[in-house]
This record gives structure tokens, C-alpha cells and sequence, in this order.
């Protein structure tokens, strides 16, 4: 488990939003490189996954972080621009086709984002051909699928096949909250699982 | 009514009462939540069901004619998607239209309602949902007073009226020529759900917890009262059979203890005491995991819900439930679709033999059957249960 | 999100069921020459099923 020191992290971490928002505003004011704020963000993103990994948060204490975190960032915005971000890796994520859920995605995405890496969320009701392409742009090693219906289960198979057969250095993560080992192993996928905060366990794998 | 088919109506009708009343039934239940299913049995799109009743309801007759089943759900759609044209509801989205004509219909959820609307809600909701809601959802509602409005406004009431009607027209049939019974013949939600599925949206509920709590605990106090008054109102003063309560937001893990005990149960607990107390049983469908809940639940007064265990600890909920109140579900909607019927059967067997011995047990699947749901393996949970099932 | 439409209630604290109060509507008939009950009743019933018909769109 992360040990937090940065009271910035901390007060993440404690989902303490006045004081996240202070803090960031005070060491902008101070210098601070905002890369170097983004990182104690980033820390404190970690340990809510961490916390909810436990059962000591739950989804509405990951919701309200990734606010938190939304403020906090529009915040670093404008000193941001120009400076360059370094993203531990691309992770290309989508909702498989046939299927417009969004909520279990959408939480793996703040997680991801939160803990540094570069999100490319295709969005819902996305085709094989559309996460294939996305996956070979931006050369991403790591490709995450979300369902929630069990009828859109054999699109999600239709898309771990189509990767496999194209042949791309990608490993596939599918997720939701139906999804199992059993259907890991049916569909080909690389990890499964029905957890959101395994999203971040899993990039760690891929991206060491 | 034929005779021989009103025989069946009645046997069905006291076996699953029976059930629900904690007594031993001649045999466990059958109830399955058939929805999407149903169509494809017949042979129709879901284009066809979401679009034209007459299709919706006539599968039904097709279910019926080949399936022995206690208890029904009723048509497979909920939605009439030609009167969500008519309004340009922007909530659900169909096959045929947005989606390709086979694809299960689906929620767009959205913050139609805005932190700033609280205090009109709580003052008026009635006329706040009419007022602001509304014309946020339907999109030929978008300019009030306008004609595309006004005309909205006529088909939308129209046609609840009329899908109202040919439901109803529907069960006598179903009753009277195929002995169907109904599972339920009311509707109400718990009102945190009411509050975070349409108006707020789970991300704006969320938040709400944590920004303006105050708030949502008295629109949740001003929601109490009409959610029972909704769920009287569907009932249409039936009272033998149950309300079905689709519950959403309270299952694990959305929100923390706190939260939950906070929150989402008394409310929830007012209605369905309200409910019991007019005579009318809550069947409690509890989507997701209830686990951690389950000794708050056991709070309700005996035989006041039926139980309904989607991802619920089945162990558990029998320890800390049975006895207390009838149980139904469990059957994984992963094996009806994917798994191999002489799985489906030993599946029913041990929910038979470890859950339903002392009666107050209801086959079920755990969650909605939807199109993916194999007839190999619903055939499989009806004979397993018919086999097995007998007291 | 479409455009913001801000109306202030003309009634607060109805019972549920109830779109436009009886009561009110009373005021406005002025003489009623025949059996008041009848028109009050079916009045409520009309009342309560528009009633449903906007809770409709909510309760889902």
C-alpha cells in the first residue's frame, strides 16, 4: 500500500476538496513545477484505487475523487499547456459494440488517467475495426474493453478474435461486472475482471 | 374461461402465493423474468416488440403455449418505443432505430436534473417534472407552449392510455385461454433510486452525497409518499400478487455503510412498510450484491418482500432471510446463455435441494432473461424444477 | 443539456396523486347547481391519472 507524505496526496486521498483545490492554487503561486503537483495528484489517486481495492471506499468515494481530481486539474490547466506530460504508456479503452454503458468504463478511465497513463477512450458502442485502428495509432500495448449486457458478451469475443488475428503486440483487458474466468478463457482475453480498480493493477503488469 | 385453463390459473396462482406466504406449495414456482427472450422465442425482431404491441403481447402467447411457467412477467418490453418517438424521449434507446434491430433496448443516463433544481423539486415535484423535467427529456417538448409541444403532450398521455389498456386486455387473455398468472401488478422504486437513476444520474447523486447532503435527504423524505401513492396507483387495487421494485443504487458497491444506512434504507423501508401496510407485497429485485445489507433487510415485516438474489450471497441471504421472508432468482443469466443445459440442471437441482425445502422458494434466473439466454436452457430450468420441485 | 427552462411553481406541497387541487379549482367553478361530490371525484380521478402519466417519465 502507498504511504502518503505530501499533504497534497493526502488530501486526495482523504477526498478533502477545499483543501485539494487550496493547495494546488498555493503552489502554482509558489512555483511549483505543475508537473510536480500532477505527480502528488497522481499519488493520491493511487491510494483512493488502493482504498477501494480493500473495501474501504466504494464507488461513491471514486466518483467523487475523479471530481475532485477534474477540478484540481482544470485548475493546473493553463499552466500545463506547453509543458510536456509524461505518460507512463497509451492504454486504448471502449465499450464494445451493441452495448451504450458507460459508468464501469468511465471509472476505469479516471483511475487510469489518475494514475498516469494516457487514456484513449474511444467511447460506447465501438465496432472491432474502430479499437483495432486506435490500438495502431497510438501503438498502444494495452487495450481495455468494458460490457455490461450479457447479449453484447459475443461482440466483446468478436474483438479480442479480430485483435489476435491482426496480429498486434497488444494485450486485451476485459472487464465488467458480469464478466468471469470462464469468459476470459471463451473470448481469448489476455486479464478479466469485475472490478475497477484492477484496471490500474493490470496497466502496472503491462507497463511494469 | 375454459375450464381446464382456469383449473391451471388457479393451481398456478396458490402455488406461487403459497410460496411467497412462506408455505409449501405442491411444488417450487416457476416465475422466470423473461423479457428480450420471449421475442426471439416467437420469432420476432426487437425492432418488432419495442415498436408494435400487438407483437409485444402476442409473444407472450407463444411463451405460454410452450412453456409451463407459474408466474409471468408480462410483455416482453416495458417501453412502447413509438410513444418514446412521439415525445422524442432521449432517455432509452431502441433496436431499429438507434440501435441494429436485434440489440437489446438501453438507458442513456443523464443529469436531466440540476443541482440548482432542488429546491423546486422539493417544493413541487409534480409540477417540476412537468415544468423543467420534461422539456429537458423529450426533445418535442424542448419549447413549452410550443405546437410540436402541445402535440407531444396529447400523444404521450394517449398512449400510456392505450398500451395501459391493451396490457390489461392482454392478462385477461393470458388468464383465460393459457392460464396465465402475473408475477407482479404494481411498480415503484426505492426513492434514492427514483432520485439518482432519471433525474440525477449516478455521478450527480454521488456528489450530491457529498456536497449538498441536506438536500437529498429532503427531496428523498418529499419522494416517501409518492412512491407508495405510484406504486397504489399501478396496482390498480390489486392485492394478491406483488409490486415489483427493481432496486439499482443500493447494492454493493456503490455506496459505503454510512451512506447506505444513511440514505438509501429508510426511505426505502418507509415505502415498503406503507406498501405492506395497505396489504401490498414488495418484490424486492435486488439487482447486484446485497450481501452486506441483508441484515437490514431481515428488519422488514415478516413475508412483507419476496427476496429476488441476483449476485447476493445465496448462502447468506437463506441464513439471515429464510423463514422471514420467500426467496427467489440465483440462476446464473451467464449459464442460461453460455452454459450447457445439464449444467442448468444440476444448478436447479442444488438450488432445490439447499434453498427450497421448507417452502417459501421461487425458481428464478438471477437477473432479466434477455435475447442471449439459450431454449435448450430455459427448457432446462423448467424441467429440472418440475423434476426436482415436487414437496 | 438542452436550454434552461426556469418556471416557478404555482403550487407547493401537494399530496401526492394531485396535479391540480380540487380545492382550487372549487374557487374557480363558482355556483355549483348539482351534486359537488360528482364533479369533485371525477375531477381527482382525471387529476390522478395525469398525474401518473408525469411520474411516469420518472419512475423507471
Amino acid at each position: 500500500m502507498t504511504n502518503l507524505t505530501d499533504e497534497l496526496s493526502i488530501a486526495i486521498a482523504e477526498l478533502d476538496e477545499d483543501k485539494v483545490m487550496a493547495l494546488v492554487r498555493e503552489r502554482l503561486r509558489a512555483g511549483v513545477e505543475p508537473l510536480e503537483i500532477v505527480k502528488k495528484l497522481q499519488d493520491g489517486m493511487t491510494r483512493v484505487g488502493e482504498l477501494f481495492e480493500t473495501g474501504e471506499y466504494y464507488l461513491s468515494e471514486l466518483i467523487n475523487c475523479g471530481e475532485i481530481m477534474k477540478g484540481a486539474m482544470g485548475e493546473l490547466e493553463p499552466s500545463l499547456a506547453g509543458g510536456e506530460q509524461k505518460y507512463r504508456g497509451n492504454i486504448v479503452i471502449g465499450t464494445v459494440k451493441g452495448d451504450i454503458h458507460d459508468l464501469g468504463k468511465n471509472i476505469v478511465v479516471m483511475l487510469l488517467k489518475g494514475t498516469g497513463y494516457n487514456v484513449i477512450d474511444l467511447g460506447v458502442d465501438v465496432p472491432p475495426a474502430k479499437f483495432i485502428e486506435a490500438v495502431k495509432e497510438n501503438n498502444a500495448p494495452l487495450l481495455a474493453l468494458s460490457v455490461l449486457l450479457t447479449s453484447c458478451l459475443d461482440s466483446m469475443k468478436e474483438v479480442v478474435e479480430e485483435v489476435k488475428k491482426s496480429g498486434l503486440d497488444v494485450k486485451v483487458l476485459i472487464g465488467g461486472p458480469i464478466i468471469d474466468d470462464q469468459f476470459r478463457e471463451y473470448c481469448g482475453a489476455d486479464y478479466s475482471s469485475n472490478i475497477a480498480s484492477d484496471g490500474v493493477k493490470y496497466a502496472e503488469k503491462v507497463f511494469g | 374461461m375454459a375450464e381446464d385453463k382456469l383449473k391451471l390459473y388457479e393451481e398456478r396462482k396458490k402455488r406461487y402465493l403459497a410460496a411467497m406466504n412462506l408455505e409449501k406449495p405442491d411444488k417450487v414456482p416457476i416465475r422466470l423474468s423473461l423479457s428480450e427472450f420471449v421475442a426471439k422465442h416467437a420469432g420476432y425482431t426487437l425492432q418488432e416488440i419495442y415498436y408494435e404491441l400487438e407483437k409485444n403481447i402476442d409473444s407472450i402467447n407463444k411463451l405460454l403455449t410452450d412453456y409451463d411457467l407459474d408466474a409471468i412477467t408480462g410483455a416482453p418490453s416495458l417501453w412502447w418505443a413509438s410513444l418514446h418517438d412521439a415525445v422524442g424521449a432521449k432517455y432509452l434507446k431502441f433496436a431499429g432505430r438507434e440501435l441494429d434491430p436485434n440489440t437489446q433496448f438501453q438507458y442513456h443516463e443523464e443529469a436531466y436534473m440540476l443541482p440548482e433544481d432542488y429546491d423546486a423539486f422539493i417544493e413541487n415535484p409534480t409540477e417540476w417534472i412537468l415544468n423543467t423535467f420534461l422539456p429537458r427529456l423529450h426533445e418535442e417538448l424542448s419549447e413549452p407552449g410550443s405546437y410540436r409541444a402541445n402535440v407531444s403532450l396529447i400523444k404521450g398521455a394517449a398512449g400510456m392510455a392505450m398500451q395501459q389498456g391493451m396490457n390489461q386486455k392482454a392478462w385477461a387473455t393470458w388468464a383465460a385461454e393459457y392460464g396465465g398468472v402475473p408475477a407482479f401488478t404494481a411498480m415503484s422504486k426505492a426513492p434514492f433510486d427514483t432520485l439518482a437513476d432519471t433525474l440525477r444520474g449516478l455521478s450527480g447523486i454521488m456528489l450530491d452525497l457529498y456536497q449538498r447532503p441536506e438536500k437529498v435527504k429532503a427531496a428523498l423524505e418529499v419522494l416517501i409518499p409518492h412512491n407508495i401513492f405510484y406504486g397504489m396507483a399501478t396496482s390498480g387495487g390489486e392485492m394478491e400478487f406483488p409490486l415489483f421494485m427493481p432496486l439499482h443504487r443500493g447494492s454493493f458497491p456503490f455506496l459505503n455503510p454510512k451512506q447506505w444506512a444513511e440514505f438509501y434504507w429508510p426511505s426505502l423501508k418507509q415505502v415498503i412498510e406503507a406498501l405492506w401496510s395497505k396489504g401490498k407485497r414488495t418484490l424486492f429485485f435486488a439487482e447486484g450484491n446485497w450481501t452486506p445489507y441483508l441484515e437490514s433487510i431481515a428488519e422488514l415485516p415478516e413475508k412483507s418482500i419476496v427476496f429476488h438474489v441476483d449476485m447476493t450471497d445465496m448462502a447468506k441471504a437463506k441464513k439471515i432471510l429464510g423463514g422471514r421472508f420467500c426467496l427467489s432468482g440465483n440462476i446464473p443469466n451467464m449459464m442460461l446463455a453460455y452454459g450447457k443445459p445439464e449444467e442448468v440442471r444440476d444448478y436447479v437441482k442444488r438450488l432445490i435441494d439447499e434453498y427450497a425445502g421448507d417452502g417459501g422458494f421461487i425458481i428464478d434466473a438471477a437477473a432479466v432473461i434477455q435475447g442471449d439466454a439459450r431454449e435448450e436452457n430455459i427448457r432446462a430450468v423448467i424441467e429440472a424444477a418440475r423434476e426436482y420441485g415436487v414437496y | 443539456m438542452t436550454k434552461e427552462i426556469v418556471s416557478k411553481n404555482t403550487f407547493k406541497n401537494l399530496p401526492p396523486g394531485v396535479c391540480v387541487p380540487w380545492e382550487q379549482k372549487l374557487k374557480e367553478m363558482g355556483e355549483i347547481k348539482g351534486d359537488p361530490d360528482i364533479i369533485k371525484k371525477e375531477w381527482e380521478q382525471l387529476d390522478a391519472f395525469a398525474y401518473v402519466y408525469i411520474w411516469w417519465w420518472v419512475q423507471r
